[in-house]
């Protein structure tokens, strides 16, 4: 059964690394650059985890994970939030937002890959 | 993929992304320096020096991501304190900026940056101690590391650049396309003329070779729905917007002003207008000069511009707009515009016009002299030198893609730059005439209106004609007279092209209108534009190559002529023999336009031409036709000029005719060649006149 990745980015070279690293893991991964595409992209989408970066022009993308998650029925898909603001400020966005866990941007695709194994591992998909 | 390739992959997006990303940082910072207070545009400008520091990492620009990061740490103590800047602070950011370009571009090895992140965390320690209203300068300027100052537009390393370069050469295939798929149309007419040619008792057959026709045409015209649709769609593709070539200009202005002393902002508006990427290309360069004159000559001092009574701070409107199929760009200041005066002194001077010239000229004509070759002064040593060129360079330029460029200027209040140009280059809409039983075309963008005059519509003023559009008395003007060609007579109704320039509009008389044509104009060599006004040929669907006449240039030789500055047509200079029996010539030149343009130079002026295209097919037409005089080009396929000249005069039957060769090959060493080949003249490209052709002719062979 292939796993999905949905990975929200302004940076069309920050997504080609996110996708690179998660595909080289065998995950399929669609990318979306704008709210607007991730808008509707997500609720068909069936995704095992979605990767959000936070400083993005139309929403920052803890506000994204706290708004998403309640409305969209899809509580249970984990949310990482992927950034490269100082790690203790991401720490906090990402509990305040209800996101599953955070990946600093400095750290690699590699450390990416490996949070998101755990967590589709972790929480297998409900719906 | 391994992280290697994806790099690798991403590079050129990367170029793309960041010189964007630092255009943006360039104008938000401009913008701050004016209203600190905007809200929006800090954020943006936090964010965009964000993500490219972790672009900058993620592709291992390990330097770049450096300066980014102390950068973004000047901005975010900026930003603490309301983001009022010191001058200071502006120029290391911008300077900054700038060396970031210049790291992402050309590699960062070997670059120090040290210096630069130094000044930078001295320049953010500096405004963490400042209290938040606290702008005042302080005495010692920072010292700015820079590597390159002038900021990137085009780059060699610009992938959408590279890709445009493959748009040009698919648009000249699907150009071809149009015009191979037009010839076909043509033969399909032809079979079904044939087609009635069959004898009535091979009706089955008739009728089969009916149906084919039918459905080959059916194809044909199934093709043609595709070529336009694709025609359609790749012009779309190579729109672009102004804002590419607009943006750099708030940068530039102020860096320009400062060096010039003086304090000018600049308005722009229309940045969204859409145009080709090439004609985006060839304005860029006119318009640095445009606006670069306009800070050193238009707009004045802060102290005259006070004496003036304007205020301090001088205004230059840059601005684009589209209208049909037309695009207008314009540079406007308010400075102490241009004195009509000054510039028909410098002329004279110059040697560009006479005294007994200069008394008769009007003030905007005076004006309009400073885009003659040889005009514009030389240019001060400045920064943007280097980019610099003439006013004569931006008249040629905006020729070179079918447009015009116009001036007003009033003493004291300021000079207004207007230039049009069609907003796609690759095919343009034109109007077929006939003058001179040849067929010439003209953008129909020029046309203002097409009309039929009976000789009681035309007037005569002071002798000379007339005609009257909406109440205003239009000079009327022969087209022969003025391309030099033979007028064939037509009694009764004359058709009138009407053609505006600027507010003045002349009327040509032509022999016959054809009608309107979407066609893809096909350069011509510079030497022929120099000789003549046409800005481009076409080829018709029949293989007939039409030259598309210049409508800037074709107004001022019709200006010329009316006002009587202008000879009266060639053909009335030449002695009278061509009653006896036409001279025959033979053209040799394997460039299709070169060999139209020269050729109809040759029949304008009364010769009968064959045609070669190179010098074996020569030899051949010269083994069965006799002719007056040979005119070839040099560098050929199969068998070039040299080779063709020296057969010629080795040979009994041939060495007398007199041959001329025209070539761009322009040393000593050539020239000797050329005569020892046993050529009889010898005309350069690059000095090529149409009379100077005409004249070696005559000299040779009347």
């Amino acid at each position: 059964m292939e796993k999905k990745v949905i990975v929200l980015d302004d940076s069309e070279i920050a997504l080609e690394f996110a996708r690179a690293a998660l595909e080289k893991r065998g995950y399929t991964v669609i990318t979306c650059l704008t709210v607007l595409e991730f808008e509707r992209v997500i609720p068909r989408s069936n995704a095992n985890a979605v990767v959000i970066d936070i400083n993005m022009p139309e929403m920052y993308g803890d506000d994204v994970c706290f708004i998403f998650k309640d409305n969209f029925g899809i509580k249970d898909t984990p949310f990482i939030l992927f950034s490269d603001i100082d790690e203790e400020e991401l720490k906090e966005k990402a509990k305040t937002s209800g996101a599953d866990a955070y990946v600093c941007k400095k750290w690699g695709g590699d450390k990416l890959g490996q949070v998101v194994d755990e967590i589709v591992k972790n929480k297998p998909k409900t719906a | 993929m391994e992280l290697d390739q994806i790099k690798k992959k991403l590079l050129e997006k990367f170029y793309e992304v960041s010189r964007e990303r630092l255009q943006k940082m360039n104008s938000y910072i401009l913008s701050l320096e004016k209203t600190p207070e905007d809200a929006h545009t800090i954020k943006e400008l936090m964010r965009e020096i964000h993500t490219l520091k972790g672009e900058s990492r993620m592709m291992e620009f390990a330097k770049v991501g450096t300066v980014a990061h102390s950068l973004e740490d000047l901005l975010k103590a900026l930003n603490e304190k309301g983001f009022k800047m010191r001058k200071t602070s502006v120029d290391v950011i911008l300077k900054t900026m700038d060396t970031m370009s210049y790291l992402i571009t050309n590699g960062d090895e070997g670059v120090d940056i040290d210096s630069l992140t130094g000044t930078l965390s001295k320049e953010c320690e500096g405004i963490k101690k400042r209290g938040a209203n606290d702008i005042e300068e302080v005495k010692e300027a920072p010292s700015t590391a820079s590597l390159e100052g002038k900021p990137v537009m085009f780059d060699k390393k610009d992938v959408v650049r590279v890709k445009a370069d493959k748009l040009d050469s698919l648009s000249a295939s699907l150009g071809d396309s149009l015009i191979s798929h037009g010839g076909s149309e043509h033969l399909i007419e032809e079979l079904r003329d044939a087609i009635g040619l069959f004898d009535v008792s091979s009706a089955s057959a008739r009728e089969k070779v009916s149906a084919i026709w039918g459905r080959l045409r059916e194809k044909s015209l199934e093709m043609e729905r595709h070529l336009k649709i694709l025609d359609e769609q790749l012009s779309e593709i190579r729109l672009f917007s102004f804002s590419i070539v607009f943006a750099p200009f708030q940068r530039m202005v102020r860096d320009m002003a400062s060096e010039a002393g003086k304090e000018v902002t600049i308005i722009i508006t229309g940045e969204n207008t859409l145009a080709d990427r090439r004609i985006l290309q060839e304005i860029q360069d006119p318009l640095i000069h445009l606006i670069k004159n306009s800070i050193e000559h238009g707009v004045e001092t802060p102290e005259e511009r006070r004496k003036a009574g304007k205020s301090v701070q001088g205004r230059i409107m840059l601005s684009a707009s589209q209208k049909g199929d037309k695009i207008t760009v314009e540079v406007e200041d308010d400075g102490k515009g241009i004195d009509p005066a000054k510039i028909r002194e410098v002329a004279i001077k110059k040697g560009i016009i006479t005294q007994e010239e200069a008394d008769v000229l009007s003030d905007q004509d005076a004006v309009r002299l400073i885009f003659r070759y040889g005009f514009t002064t030389k240019e001060k040593a400045t920064e943007f030198a280097g980019r610099g060129i003439g006013m004569d360079v931006v008249e040629e330029r905006m020729r070179g893609i079918g447009g015009n460029v116009e001036i007003n200027s009033t003493v004291g209040k300021g000079t207004r730059v207007i230039m049009s140009f069609p907003y796609t280059i690759s095919v343009i809409s034109v109007l077929l005439f006939q003058v001179g039983k040849q067929t010439f075309a003209l953008p129909t963008y020029a046309v203002e209106e097409m009309r039929k005059s009976s000789a009681r519509e035309i007037q005569k003023i002071e002798g000379k004609e007339v005609i009257f559009v909406r109440e205003t008395s239009v000079p009327l003007v022969p087209m022969a007279n003025v391309l030099r060609l033979n007028k064939s007579g037509n009694g009764g109704k004359r058709p009138v092209l009407i053609i505006k320039h600027g507010e003045d509009m002349i009327g040509w008389e032509v022999e016959s209108v054809i009608g309107e044509r979407e066609v893809v104009i096909k350069p011509i060599e510079d030497y022929l534009k120099a000789a003549e006004m046409y800005t481009g040929a076409t080829i018709l669907e029949d293989g007939r190559v039409v030259l598309i006449l210049h409508p800037s240039s074709l107004y001022t030789a019709g200006r010329e002529f009316f006002s009587g500055k202008r000879p009266v047509h060639v053909s009335e200079s030449i002695p009278p023999l061509e009653r006896k029996r036409k001279r025959k010539i033979l053209l040799v030149e394997d460039s299709l336009i070169s060999r139209e343009v020269e050729r109809g130079i040759l029949e304008g002026a009364g010769y009968d031409v064959d045609e070669a295209s190179d010098g074996l097919e020569a030899l051949k037409i010269l083994e069965k036709k006799s002719f007056d005089l040979i005119v070839t080009d040099i560098s050929m396929p199969n068998l070039d000029g040299l080779e063709l000249t020296k057969r010629i005069k080795t040979t009994q039957a041939w060495k007398n005719i007199p041959i001329i060769v025209v070539t761009t090959l322009g040393s000593e060493e050539d020239k000797k060649r050329g005569m020892d080949a046993g050529a009889d003249a010898y005309i350069l490209k690059s000095g090529f006149k149409k009379d100077e052709l005409i004249d070696t002719i005559r000299r040779l062979i009347h």
